[in-house]
C-alpha cells in the first residue's frame, strides 16, 4: 500500500490576547490508502483540531506549523484555490452534530447534490440520479422521498448518514470524520457505524476517524492513536493496543469503559494554555516517578508501537 | 466595556453634566434677548435665533429636556416590559399565552402616529410623550425578559427559593429580576435612544412642550421661522448634531453591552 | 402554514384595538366632543352640528355609537374633514399614493443596500471597511430622519443648488419628477439601509456561529459561495421579521422627511392636520398607517413561510 498522507511535526496554537493555547503539539503520523486510523482522547485533547488542520477548516487566527503532505503535495503551501477544490472532492469531511451541519433551509437532495455540482460538470438531473443511487446503496428504498426531506424532518442519525452520503458521493481518497457519532443515541450510533463499515467494504478510501467513543474506535480502526493534552501518547495497531495497552493513560482510558469496571482516571485534563512540565500526564498518573515530573518524554518505538512514556521505555 | 462603549460613556457623561448644571457651560441665560438673527461671532458663537436668544446657550440648556424624556420614557417602558416578561415566563400557562399575545398586538401599533394623535388631542407636553412612549414600547423588553426567565426558572437558586417557601412575588423580584439586568440593559439604552429621537420628531411638528427648551423644539423653530430657508445653518445644524451625538453615545453603550453581535474592535 | 394562521387573530385584535382607540379618543378626551370630532378650528353652522350629532349618534349610548362607527368604517367611510371640505378617505387615498411610492422605492433601495453592506460587515468584522459601515450605520440610525433630510437639503439644494427645494413638481415629465424625488428618496433609503445593515450584520454573525457554514466549506465551497448560497438566505430570515416590525418606524420617518421636502404625501397632511387640529384627518391617517403595518407583517409571515420550510411544513 502506498502512502496517502504524511503528517510531520504538526503543531497548532491559538493566540488570544496574552494567552497562547497550544492545542496540538508536534504530532506526526502517516496514512496509507485504504487504512482506517482512529484518533481517540478526551474532549479538548486536540484531536478535532488535527482533523480541521488537515481539512484546512481552522479559523484564520490559528497558527499552524509543520508539514501536511497529501499525495506528495504540501497542503500548507499550495494555493488556497487548489486546497478549496480538494475538499468535498478528494478529501471528504464529516463533522459532528449532523443536524446543525446541514442547512435547515435546503432539502437533503439539494445539499448532497451541491457537492456534485461544485466539483463536476454534471447536470442537475445526472446529479440527482447519483444522489438517489448513493442513498439506495445506503439502504433507503425510496430515495426520492428522502431527497425531498428537510433536515428538521429527520433524526440526527439519519442526518449523519446524509452527511456521510454527501461527503463520500464523489468517492474521495481520504475521509476525515470528526466525532461522527457524538450527540447521537446508541441505536443511531449503530446506524452510523454500519455506514462506515459499508464504505470500508465497498470503497477504496483512507479514513481518519476522530472519536472519544472507544467502542466506535474498536469496531472500525485498523490503527489507533491515543492523544492526551495535544500530544500522541500511544499509536499502533488497534487490535494490539486494545489487547494490551502500554501507556498509563491508555490503560486508564480503557479502564474507564463500562465492561472494564468504569474506573475513571483521577483528575482532569490540564488547560491547554498552561502545559505542565515533564510528562503531561504525570499529575494524573499513579506510577509517576521523579523523572516523569522533570523530563518531557519522547515518542519512541516499543515492540510494535509508538509510546510516549518514561516508564515503558525503562522497562 | 469595549472602546466604543467607553467613548459613548464619556460623551454621555458630558451631556448629563450639561443637563444637571447647564450654567457651567452656557455663556448666557437662554432667555435673555439679544439682537435677533445674529450671525455667529465673538459675542455669540452660534449666533442668535428669531427671539434673540443665544443659540449656544439654548443648545446647552436643551440637554436637560431631551435626556429627561429619553431616560424617563425608557425607564417606564423597561419596568413595564420586565414586569410583564417575568410574570409571563414565571407563571407560564394561559397567563403566558395571554401576555405574549398582548405583546404581539402592541408590537403592531405604530408608535409615532399614536403619540402624534394623542398629543394633538391632549395638548403637547413632555408627560404625554413619556407616558404614551412608555405604554407602547415595552414589547421588545417583555419578549427578551420572558425568554430569559424561561431559562432561569428551572435553575437551582429559583427552585431552592421555591422549596424554602418564599412567595412568588419575592422570588420574581429578588431572585429572578436581578438576573435579567445584563440582557435588559442594552435594550434599555436603545429605548432611551429611540425615545430621544421620538421626542425630537414630535417636537419638530410643533407637538413639543412649549415651556421647555429641547433640541427638537429648537429644530422645529429653526425650520418654521425661516432658519432653513435663510440658510442659517448655525441655527438648525447644532441641535440636530447634538441629538445625533447624544443618541449615538447612548446606542454605543447599549451595543457594547450586547452579547454576540458586538460592534467593531474590542478595546 | 400553521404558524401563520396562528397569528391571524393577533392582527385582527391589533386592528380592532386601533379602531376602538380611534373611536374612544375624541369622545373621552377633555373638551367638547363635537369639537374633538370635527376639529377645533373648523367653523360649522348649528344645523351642521345637529346633523353630525344625528349621524354619529352622539345623543345615543356609547355602544350604539360604536356600532354606528363600525358600520361607517365597513363602508370605508372615515369621516369628513370640515377644514379641507372633503371626505377623509378620498383625501388620504390621494395623498397615500405619494407616500406609498416614496416609501416603496426607498425601502427597496434601502433594504438591498443595507442587507448587502450588513452581510459584508458581518463576514469580515475586523476589516476597516466593515467597521466604517457599522459605525456609519449607527450614526445614521442615531439621527432623526428629518434631520438627515434637513442636512441633505441644505447641502445639495441650498449650497450646491443641485436639487430643487421641494420634493414634488407641479408639472413636468418623469425626469423632472426624478430630479425632485431623488433627494428625499436617497435620504429615506439611507436611513432604512443603516437600520438594515445593523440587523443583517448581527444576523450574519449569529449564523457564522452555526455549524452549517463550516460544513458547506467542507464540501469545497469558497467563502464567497458559502456567504451567497447559505448564509445570506438564512441570515435574511430575522431581517424579514425585523423590517416588517420596522415598517411603522420607516413610515413615520418618511412622514417627517416629506414635511422637510414639502412633498404632498401623508406626512404633509398630518403636519397640516396637527397645526390646524383637524382630528378626523389624524384619526384616518392613524388607522391607515396601522393597516399598512399589519399588511407588512402579514406579507413578512408569508415570505418567511416561503423561505423557511420549518414554518411551511409546520414543525
Amino acid at each position: 500500500m502506498s502512502r496517502l498522507l504524511d503528517i510531520k511535526n504538526l503543531s497548532v496554537s491559538f493566540v488570544s490576547g496574552e494567552e497562547t493555547v497550544r492545542a496540538v503539539t508536534d504530532v506526526s503520523f502517516d496514512l496509507c490508502e485504504d487504512e482506517v486510523l482512529t484518533l481517540v482522547g478526551e474532549t479538548g485533547c486536540g484531536k478535532s483540531i488535527i482533523a480541521h488542520a488537515i481539512s484546512g477548516l481552522l479559523p484564520p487566527e490559528a497558527l499552524v506549523s509543520g508539514e501536511i503532505r497529501y499525495k506528495e503535495k504540501d497542503l500548507q503551501s499550495i494555493p488556497e484555490e487548489e486546497r478549496v477544490l480538494l475538499r468535498g472532492c478528494e478529501i471528504g469531511i464529516v463533522l459532528q452534530n449532523p443536524s446543525r451541519a446541514l442547512n435547515p433551509l435546503y432539502t437533503i437532495g439539494h445539499q448532497i447534490r451541491e457537492t456534485i455540482l461544485r466539483h463536476t460538470e454534471k447536470s442537475k438531473e445526472e446529479s440527482n440520479r447519483m444522489v438517489a443511487g448513493a442513498l439506495r446503496r445506503m439502504g433507503f428504498s425510496d430515495p426520492g422521498i428522502e431527497m425531498k426531506r428537510y433536515p428538521f424532518e429527520s433524526s440526527g442519525g439519519m442526518n449523519q448518514r446524509f452527511v456521510i452520503a454527501s461527503s463520500t458521493i464523489l468517492s474521495p481518497d481520504l475521509l476525515i470524520a470528526d466525532e461522527p457519532t457524538t450527540g447521537l443515541d446508541r441505536s443511531r450510533i449503530q446506524d452510523v457505524i454500519t455506514e462506515f463499515e459499508r464504505i470500508m467494504e465497498e470503497e477504496e478510501m483512507a479514513i481518519i476517524l476522530i472519536t472519544h467513543d472507544l467502542a466506535v474506535a474498536r469496531r472500525l480502526a485498523d490503527r489507533i492513536g491515543i492523544m492526551y493534552a495535544g500530544e500522541v501518547v500511544e499509536m499502533g495497531d488497534a487490535n494490539r493496543i486494545f489487547e494490551e495497552p502500554y501507556h498509563p493513560y491508555t490503560k486508564g482510558l480503557f479502564g474507564s469503559l463500562p465492561e472494564n469496571g468504569c474506573v475513571p482516571i483521577p483528575g482532569v485534563s490540564p488547560p491547554m494554555s498552561r502545559i505542565v512540565s515533564g510528562c503531561r500526564f504525570h499529575p494524573r498518573c499513579g506510577k509517576r516517578t521523579a523523572v516523569c515530573e522533570r523530563d518531557h518524554p519522547q515518542l519512541g518505538m516499543i515492540d510494535d508501537r509508538y509510546v510516549r512514556c518514561h516508564l515503558c521505555h525503562s522497562q | 466595556m469595549n472602546r466604543a462603549g467607553l467613548i459613548g460613556f464619556a460623551i454621555l457623561s458630558i451631556f448629563f453634566l450639561m443637563a444637571v448644571a447647564p450654567w457651567i457651560f452656557a455663556p448666557y441665560d437662554p432667555y435673555i434677548r439679544f439682537t435677533p438673527y445674529a450671525e455667529p461671532g465673538t459675542d455669540h458663537i452660534l449666533g442668535t435665533n428669531d427671539m434673540g436668544h443665544d443659540i449656544l446657550s439654548e443648545l446647552i440648556y436643551s440637554a436637560r429636556a431631551s435626556l429627561f424624556v429619553g431616560f424617563v420614557a425608557a425607564i417606564l417602558a423597561t419596568l413595564l416590559g420586565v414586569i410583564i416578561g417575568i410574570i409571563a415566563g414565571y407563571y407560564r400557562g394561559w397567563i403566558e399565552d395571554l401576555l405574549m399575545g398582548v405583546t404581539d398586538i402592541f408590537l403592531m401599533i405604530p408608535k409615532i402616529p399614536m403619540i402624534i394623535i394623542i398629543a394633538a388631542f391632549l395638548g403637547s407636553g413632555i408627560w404625554v410623550l413619556i407616558l404614551v412612549f412608555g405604554a407602547f414600547s415595552w414589547t421588545a423588553i417583555a419578549r427578551i425578559a420572558r425568554s430569559k426567565v424561561l431559562q432561569i426558572r428551572e435553575s437551582g437558586f429559583v427552585l431552592s427559593a421555591r422549596c424554602l417557601g418564599f412567595s412568588n412575588r419575592f422570588i420574581m423580584a429578588r431572585e429572578i429580576a436581578p438576573n435579567l439586568t445584563h440582557i435588559v440593559f442594552p435594550k434599555f439604552m436603545l429605548l432611551a435612544a429611540s425615545a430621544m429621537i421620538t421626542e425630537a420628531s414630535i417636537s419638530f411638528i410643533g407637538l413639543g412642550d412649549p415651556s421647555m427648551k429641547s433640541w427638537g423644539v429648537m429644530l422645529s423653530f429653526a425650520f418654521t421661522k425661516g432658519g432653513l430657508l435663510n440658510g442659517m445653518w448655525w441655527w438648525y445644524i447644532p441641535p440636530g448634531i447634538a441629538i445625533s451625538v447624544c443618541v449615538m453615545a447612548i446606542a454605543l453603550i447599549g451595543y457594547s453591552r450586547e452579547k454576540g453581535a458586538d460592534i467593531g474592535v474590542r478595546g | 402554514m400553521h404558524a401563520i394562521i396562528y397569528r391571524w387573530p393577533r392582527y385582527l385584535i391589533s386592528l380592532f384595538l386601533i379602531i376602538t382607540l380611534n373611536f374612544a379618543l375624541p369622545r373621552m378626551m377633555p373638551g367638547d366632543p363635537i369639537a374633538n370630532l370635527i376639529g377645533e378650528s373648523a367653523y360649522v353652522s348649528e344645523a351642521t352640528i345637529q346633523e353630525i350629532t344625528q349621524s354619529l349618534g352622539l345623543d345615543r349610548p356609547l355602544h350604539e355609537q360604536f356600532t354606528l362607527y363600525l358600520q361607517s368604517l365597513a363602508s370605508l367611510d372615515l369621516g369628513y374633514s370640515y377644514l379641507l371640505h372633503a371626505e377623509v378617505s378620498s383625501i388620504i387615498i390621494e395623498r397615500m399614493i405619494w407616500t406609498l411610492g416614496f416609501v416603496g422605492i426607498a425601502t427597496l433601495i434601502g433594504v438591498i443596500l443595507g442587507v448587502l453592506l450588513g452581510a459584508a460587515a458581518g463576514m469580515n468584522r475586523s476589516q476597516k471597511s466593515s467597521q466604517l459601515w457599522t459605525y456609519g450605520s449607527i450614526a445614521i440610525s442615531s439621527t432623526p430622519p428629518y434631520f438627515l433630510g434637513l442636512i441633505a437639503l441644505s447641502i445639495f439644494s441650498f449650497h450646491f443648488g443641485l436639487f430643487p427645494l421641494k420634493g414634488a413638481p407641479a408639472t413636468g415629465g418623469i425626469l423632472t419628477w426624478l430630479h425632485h424625488l431623488a433627494l428625499p428618496i436617497a435620504v429615506l433609503a439611507l436611513f432604512i439601509a443603516a437600520r438594515n445593515c445593523l440587523i443583517m450584520r448581527g444576523s450574519v454573525i449569529q449564523e457564522l456561529h452555526e455549524h452549517y457554514p463550516l460544513y458547506a466549506k467542507a464540501k469545497g465551497l469558497t467563502d464567497r459561495m458559502v456567504l451567497r448560497r447559505h448564509i445570506l438566505k438564512n441570515a435574511s430570515l430575522p431581517v424579514i421579521t425585523q423590517i416588517a416590525l420596522d415598517i411603522g418606524f420607516i413610515f413615520s420617518g418618511a412622514l417627517f422627511i416629506e414635511i422637510v421636502f414639502s412633498m404632498p404625501g401623508m406626512g404633509m397632511l398630518i403636519y397640516d392636520a396637527v397645526l390646524s387640529r383637524d382630528y378626523p384627518i389624524l384619526e384616518g391617517c392613524l388607522l391607515v398607517i396601522a393597516i399598512m403595518v399589519i399588511l407588512a407583517n402579514i406579507a413578512a409571515d408569508i415570505l418567511y413561510g416561503i423561505i423557511d420550510p420549518r414554518i411551511r411544513r409546520g414543525e
